[in-house]
């Protein structure tokens, strides 16, 4: 965990707090054993197909991006998204989602993360994402 | 849990171009995106103070983003297996699809306090699989801000 702001931002836990989409979401980090966990409480508003019914992808693939930003600035190093891919594994049902991120490589001007996002079981992952993420500072 | 895309029995044959934003996920409804008619598939991401991204920029996320390429991208879907259900002088008969992947690349940040419209085309439809490209730009297609491409599975699509 970073021990204050860089480039005047919040840090850790705050850092989603103060972004205003992720409050949208109602996106939260807890504590784990190998780093943050990023969390989804299910919401209505997350739904994407009302037959299923199953999360949207969109709301995933943002829940995988902020909780690798969020991992990156646990380290000090604050980032912007380069690029992201989300492989789609299993219909992710209404119910909490969990995230945890993986720094594959921590370069000085980029990095690069794995994401895979649970459910109720730890081994079936719902989604992972993959990407690259520009270094601030 | 089910390891397969479970088939979504929701019927559309209704469907006409707009219909998905219209239907609206709830997500897509929640964010406020709108279809733009006079375009084949394209919607509409009004800027919302609620959904940016890092403050320091005031931009719209890059979720918001993600969500309405996605969104796009089924648009795209239902066009191209309505024009095949044309071509083949049936009725059109939609199903359901599943995203398998999803690429997105920040072409650059997108102006703060910016809508962002997200246009996507079906590059290719088989049996049972959609290829589909999608962009995201404020003004000018020509200068994106975000640029997609993913596949999609069909599920329930007449043979």
């Amino acid at each position: 965990m970073s021990d204050g702001p860089a480039h005047g931002r919040p840090s850790g836990p705050a850092l989603l707090d103060a972004w205003p989409y992720a409050r949208f979401l109602g996106v939260r980090l807890e504590a784990g054993d190998s780093g943050p966990i990023a969390v989804l409480p299910f919401a209505e508003r997350l739904i994407g197909n009302p037959v299923l019914p199953a999360l949207h992808g969109g709301a995933l693939a943002s829940f995988l991006e902020l909780a690798a930003l969020a991992r990156l600035d646990a380290e000090g190093r604050p980032a912007r998204t380069i690029d992201i891919t989300v492989d789609y594994l299993r219909s992710a049902r209404p119910t909490a989602t969990f995230a945890q991120a993986r720094i594959l490589k921590l370069g000085r001007r980029a990095a690069n993360l794995s994401v895979e996002a649970w459910q109720d079981d730890r081994g079936s992952p719902v989604a992972a994402l993959r990407g690259h993420f520009l270094i601030l500072g | 849990m089910n390891d397969e895309p479970r088939p979504g029995e929701e019927p559309m044959s209704d469907a006409a171009p707009g219909d998905l934003a219209q239907r609206g996920t709830a997500l897509s409804l929640a964010l406020g995106f709108e279809t733009l008619a006079d375009r084949a598939c394209a919607m509409r991401a009004p800027f919302r103070e609620d959904l940016v991204g890092d403050p320091a920029v005031g931009a719209l996320a890059g979720g918001v983003i993600f969500a309405l390429l996605d969104q796009t991208c089924g648009m795209a879907i239902g066009r191209a297996l309505r024009a095949r259900a044309e071509a083949e002088g049936r009725a059109p008969r939609l199903g359901g699809m599943a995203t398998l992947d999803f690429r997105l690349d920040h072409v650059r940040p997108p102006r703060a306090g910016a809508a962002v419209i997200g246009e996507a085309e079906c590059l290719r439809l088989t049996g049972d699989v959609a290829v589909v490209r999608a962009w995201a730009y404020e003004d000018d297609p020509a200068d994106p801000v975000a640029a997609a491409q993913a596949a999609f599975m069909l599920i329930n699509t007449p043979a």
